[in-house]
């Protein structure tokens, strides 16, 4: 009975061992989805560029791009996981980039429009005073 | 199987399985995983805050997907057979994806903030850009009424400046209109001074002329004067002044003789009358007129041819004799007309024949 109980401990110790190895050591290749979640974060970083996220978010841009470049190191180790998360993470950032780089110009045009008016207000007054 | 061998597979297994338990916890690594859990969760309630639910939902939900999945990994990466797995696979791995994860709820968060953000912005943006418009078509309107205001005060300026101008001009010609009105007075007054110095003027030529005519009028009667004395210092003679002439009348008897021949007496009457003529009417014409007196028929047919062999003798005396000019004296046989006294008597006859030289005074 104990060698029965002592055999039982054996098989599952083999088995709990043969599932904690089998999952990291099983490599999985970079799919094609995974390789379009890398373009489209390049397409959201180029569009961060394009609404001049270098100027208002530039630690964004910056994550952007080095998530990026660990993406292409991942890709030449095979680590899709690394790939994968890294492309996801850099197009979060380049859209982090882009929606804080719209929110600064719209809040410049507000800025600027409000000066507007208040010149606008100033020269109504001016004239009306000197009327 | 021995008990000896069968103790000692035992511990194998026992501390085996305890490593297995407590590894995990003994190799977790010092990165701080909470920390950007912490940041995760902060970001998302500053994007509910900014009203992302509202403006971002998407967004917001994507953060509280990527937090809900951070967060189921954490509870694996904390359970003991999780840990056994991680022991086994790699730690830095598992605090990877979860911090990987929970970055993802960080950026998704602050990207779901800054668009909710947004949109009010760019709401009052719009609203601002309207209230821009407003202000610019007011002010707009207000600057053409004042350019307007502008013209019309430049134009009544100008109307102002003309209208002062007009008045100069006015006032320069109505000073002018006095000036001339004055000049005019004192042209007329000029004129007048003038036409009475004129008058006077042509008074005083008149006075002038009427003096010269007096004068000479004075002169002339003086002349006559002095021509009928002269005239009347002839013997025998009878001075009779008429009108621009005087007529000297010599009777027959004093210068002729009965054969009406210049008679001695006579001829010095003529002398007389001769130096007469020279002093008095030199260069005048000088007629000398005969007559005689009407005694019957006969006598009266050979009167005139008579009266003017008279006139003839005397003639021809004064021309040789005192050296008047023929062309000067004229003469004239009249015969019995134009009597001076009754042919009835003796003293009549001898009356009537007679011998007139009319002398012209003017000369």
């Amino acid at each position: 009975m104990t060698s029965k109980k002592s055999l039982f401990l054996m098989i599952l110790f083999v088995i709990l061992v043969s599932l904690c190895i089998s999952g990291p050591l099983r490599g999985q290749d970079i799919s094609p989805a995974m390789e379009q979640e890398l373009f489209d974060a390049k397409a959201a970083l180029t569009a961060a560029q394009n609404a001049q996220g270098e100027r208002y978010s530039a630690g964004s841009v910056k994550k952007a791009h080095e998530l990026l470049r660990n993406a292409e190191s991942a890709r030449s180790l095979k680590d899709s996981t690394r790939f994968d998360q890294s492309s996801r993470l850099a197009r979060a950032y380049a859209e982090l980039a882009r929606a804080f780089a719209e929110l600064k110009i719209e809040e410049e045009k507000l800025a600027g429009t409000i000066n507007e008016i208040k010149k606008a207000k100033a020269e109504t007054k001016r004239i009306t005073k000197g009327q | 199987m021995t008990n000896r061998k069968r103790l000692v597979f035992s511990f194998v297994f026992i501390g085996i399985f305890v490593m297995s338990i407590l590894f995990p916890f003994l190799a977790r690594g010092a990165e701080d995983i909470t920390t950007v859990f912490i940041e995760a969760k902060n970001a998302i309630d500053q994007a509910r805050m900014a009203g992302a639910e509202k403006n971002a939902p998407d967004d917001l939900a994507q953060a509280r997907s990527w937090l809900a999945q951070a967060e189921k990994k954490l509870g694996d990466y904390k359970s003991i057979l999780s840990r056994t797995k991680y022991m086994l696979k790699s730690d830095g791995e598992a605090v990877r994806e979860i911090n990987y994860l929970a970055s993802m709820a960080k950026v998704k968060a602050q990207t779901a903030e800054a668009k909710a953000k947004k949109i009010p912005i760019t709401e009052e943006l719009k609203d601002a850009r309207k209230d821009l418009a407003d202000y610019q078509k007011s002010l707009a309107v207000l600057s053409k009424k004042i350019a307007e205001s502008e013209r019309l005060k430049a134009e009544q300026t100008k109307i102002d400046a003309e209208r002062k101008a007009l008045d100069q001009d006015k006032r320069k010609f109505a000073e002018l209109d006095v000036q001339k009105r004055k000049d005019m007075e004192e042209s007329t007054k000029k004129a007048a001074a003038i036409e009475n110095l004129k008058r006077k003027e042509l008074a005083q030529a008149q006075i002038t002329a009427e003096r010269l005519e007096l004068r000479k009028k004075i002169a002339v009667m003086e002349k006559e004067k002095a021509v009928q004395t002269d005239a009347a210092k002839i013997p025998h003679a009878t001075v009779k002044p008429k009108d621009k002439e005087i007529v000297i009348t010599l009777l027959t008897a004093n210068i002729l003789t009965s054969k009406n021949v210049i008679s001695s007496d006579g001829k010095d009457v003529l002398d007389k009358m001769g130096a007469f003529l020279k002093k008095h009417a030199a260069g005048a014409k000088v007629v000398i007129r005969g007559y005689t007196d009407s005694t019957g028929k006969a006598a009266m047919k050979k009167a005139k041819p008579l009266s003017e062999k008279i006139a003839h003798q005397v003639k021809q005396y004064l021309v040789e004799s005192q050296g008047i000019p023929t062309a000067q004296l004229s003469i004239e046989g009249l015969g019995a007309a134009q009597p001076v006294a009754s042919n009835a008597t003796a003293t009549g006859r001898s009356m009537n024949r007679r011998v007139e030289i009319i002398v012209p005074l003017t000369q």
